[in-house]
């Protein structure tokens, strides 16, 4: 197995983010009910203060004909302010968790207090065959979907569950930050690579996401369906890192 | 389908307004292939004279978007279904020019109408000459809402506190973290802001400036070798002037991108051109926003960009210069039933310095004058007596001057000049300066330059307070 420059990247990109990173141990079933946390980091900081800026939670539970995945995302706003979006998507049990439905809010909240007046926002959506239509409560939008269809954070779900092995580009439309509308998208596997992490040697499977707007994210999943990094240009998540005290 | 151009010729002078808004939009065909019969139906009833109540303003400030990265302008390696919406909706300004390719220097024009040395933020990092008002601060005075969400870099990149504005904080750093927190909070505000007023609503959004860090770290963003097979044959072309250095002055022929190799180069500009859409998308929420609550048609929208991006041109990367890449920028209006649709203005010399003067006008405030315009009358008439020449800045001692035919570059002691024929030449790989033909235009066009300079109102650079200060 060739370990080349290209076959590593993405991680070559977050490698400097990851002194002190110990892979996460203990079993995982990717189509479960668990609960991953990422942190996040911006790695374009001319500056170089490229260290975490927020943080990522997923929650995934079984329900009826599918799996409900809850978002919890928070971005620091210097010096004292969250950048918060929580979503729940009710997802199908199909390849890639295409939604039923889903509800999200997002705010800026600040320190030790409630949301920011004008910045406190909630959506909820239905998709039926080839539609979506998203609705704020007293306004409505409908707008034309593939049939196959995804939120950018179930793809973290998503690619736990695919095969370790090449396949045929999945193709979808992208509902990127939940309500944006971005056709044309492709999933594919790249292949294994094995890589030391914390000392150890690990096998991470690389996915590639490609499509219209959006920079090509890497997905780095370990042998047992568990996203540890996932990687977009400047913009990274690590699982579970930095270790809490 | 032929696009409508609006040109200054005497017969379009004498076209009422009346006349434009029907013709502008229905006469002479949709912008958009496919498009033609909604755009020109929806035009056709949109002639509704403006009540005399003064509109709301939306201003949708891009980072680093070049004029041809957009899908209705042309380029065919991006898709901005949003940014085209608002082509077909309004007026879109083919020679639209950043008065300053850096992002204070523009910024600073775009919010006062005055050109960076008339400013005091002759390169960033620098506020603006407090003896300068800002578009919030004239706006505000007349009864306006004015609220700012996004980057500012004048000179906090994203401070909580602007004169002038009430701002909405969503935090800093890359456009792909911090734009949908901008698109989110706009269209909050939008959703849950009180009618009482009009307002005014800057939406400064980052992207495509992440691509600087493609360049910043390009070894580690871009590989040697792209791991992904799907882009084969998908990747876009490189521009013919690739690879051409005309003749320049010292201080912009050192300005070279080097050590990508052609598939590199090529995968930089794709890239750049999915920041520009994810640009589109944010845009999109906005606009969704305006339309969902009913206020598209008591709105001026605005769409324009401090400067353009390289994308390998003249083995470019970024700004500053004054090649097309780097100066040209979008700027769209519209306004439903007030302003024409549909229309492709090639004709006139516009830039930065007429946005403030535009709001001002349209607000019924006074605006800054000097050198900017209103660009009302093109809106609305098509056609105005117009400027000749227009002059942007680079470099602090650059300057460049651009006539309908031509543009001049001229860096203060520097003996190198540039003058570039863009009917013929408009990839500007053929440097005239030296050609006897073009004397005569050489000298015209330093001595417009000497004109524009005359006018200006200049006032002392301010500090840059980016930079640690100097100790005595």
């Amino acid at each position: 197995m060739s370990n080349a420059a290209e076959n590593l990247f993405t991680l070559n990109v977050i490698t400097p983010h990851l002194e002190g990173f110990r892979p996460p141990l203990g079993e995982h079933d990717p189509a479960g009910d668990w609960e991953l946390s990422y942190t996040l980091y911006t790695l374009g900081s001319i500056a170089g203060s490229g260290g975490p800026m927020g943080s990522l939670v997923l929650r995934r539970k079984a329900a009826p004909a599918g799996f409900v995945l809850a978002v919890d995302y928070r971005k620091r706003v210097p010096p004292d302010m969250t950048q918060e979006v929580s979503g729940e998507i009710t997802c199908r049990q199909d390849t890639l968790g295409t939604p039923k439905r889903w509800t999200y809010a997002s705010a800026i909240t600040a320190a030790g207090g409630g949301p920011i007046k004008h910045t406190r926002l909630e959506k909820s959506a239905t998709t039926t065959d080839g539609q979506i239509e998203i609705h704020d409560g007293r306004h409505r939008r409908q707008l034309p979907v593939a049939a196959r269809c995804t939120i950018h954070w179930a793809l973290f779900e998503a690619v736990g569950r695919l095969p370790r092995t090449p396949f045929e580009p999945i193709r979808f439309t992208l509902l990127d930050h939940f309500d944006q509308v971005k056709p044309n998208h492709t999933l594919s596997f790249r292949r294994a690579a094995d890589v030391m992490l914390g000392g150890q040697a690990v096998r991470l499977h690389a996915y590639d996401h490609l499509g219209e707007g959006v920079v090509p994210w890497v997905y780095w999943v370990d042998k047992q369906g568990r996203p540890l990094f996932a990687v977009s240009g400047l913009e990274a998540y690590v699982i579970g890192f930095p270790q809490k005290g | 389908m032929k696009p409508n151009r609006s040109t200054p010729s005497p017969s379009s002078r004498r076209t009422s307004r009346r006349q434009f808004l029907r013709t502008g939009a229905a006469g002479a065909g949709a912008l958009l292939a496919g498009l033609g019969s909604a755009t020109a139906a929806g035009a056709a009833t949109a002639l509704a004279v403006h009540t005399g109540r003064r509109p709301n303003f939306l201003l949708l400030v891009a980072d680093q978007l070049g004029l041809d990265a957009i899908s209705a302008h042309g380029c065919g390696d991006v898709r901005t279904p949003n940014i085209d919406r608002l082509v077909r909706r309004g007026v879109t300004f083919m020679e639209s020019h950043s008065t300053n390719p850096v992002c204070s220097p523009a910024r600073s024009s775009l919010f006062t109408g005055r050109m960076p040395t008339e400013t005091g933020v002759i390169s960033n990092g620098r506020p603006i000459h407090p003896s300068v008002p800002n578009l919030g601060q004239r706006l505000r005075e007349h009864g306006y809402d004015t609220v700012y969400c996004g980057k500012w870099h004048l000179p906090g990149g994203y401070p909580h506190q602007i004169d002038g504005f009430d701002v909405l904080p969503v935090g800093g750093g890359q456009g792909d973290l911090v734009d949908p927190a901008v698109s989110r909070t706009c269209e909050a505000y939008l959703k849950t802001r009180s009618r009482t007023s009009p307002f005014l609503l800057a939406a400064s959004l980052l992207q495509p400036h992440d691509i600087c860090y493609w360049a910043i770290k390009g070894k580690a963003l871009v590989p040697q070798k792209l791991p992904f097979d799907q882009l084969a044959g998908r990747l876009p072309d490189l521009p013919p002037n690739h690879k051409s250095r005309p003749p320049a002055p010292e201080k912009l022929d050192r300005i070279k991108y080097a050590g990508f190799s052609d598939e590199q180069w090529r995968y930089y500009i794709y890239v750049y051109y999915r920041q520009v859409e994810m640009l589109d998308a944010d845009v999109g929420r906005i606009l969704d926003a305006l339309d969902d609550t009913g206020q598209a048609d008591e709105t001026v929208v605005l769409l324009t960009a401090d400067h353009g991006e390289g994308r390998g041109r003249h083995m470019h990367v970024q700004k500053w210069y004054p090649y097309e890449e780097s100066v040209k920028v979008p700027l769209i209006v519209s306004w439903p039933g007030q302003v024409a649709e549909n229309v492709r203005n090639d004709a006139h010399l516009v830039s930065g310095l007429d946005v403030t003067n535009t709001f001002c006008d349209y607000a019924g405030v006074a605006g800054p004058g000097g050198l900017g315009r209103s660009l009302r009358p093109l809106l609305e008439q098509g056609s105005t007596p117009w400027r000749d020449f227009l002059v942007t800045e680079h470099h602090v001692v650059g300057r460049m001057v651009r006539t309908p035919q031509f543009k001049f570059v001229r860096y203060e002691d520097d003996p190198v000049e540039q003058l570039f024929d863009l009917e013929a030449d408009p990839w500007e790989m053929h440097n005239v300066y030296h050609d006897a033909r073009y004397a005569d235009a050489l000298a015209d066009h330093r001595r417009l330059l000497a004109e524009w300079n005359a006018q200006l109102v200049t006032v002392p650079p301010t500090p840059d307070v980016s930079r640690p200060r100097r100790r005595a």
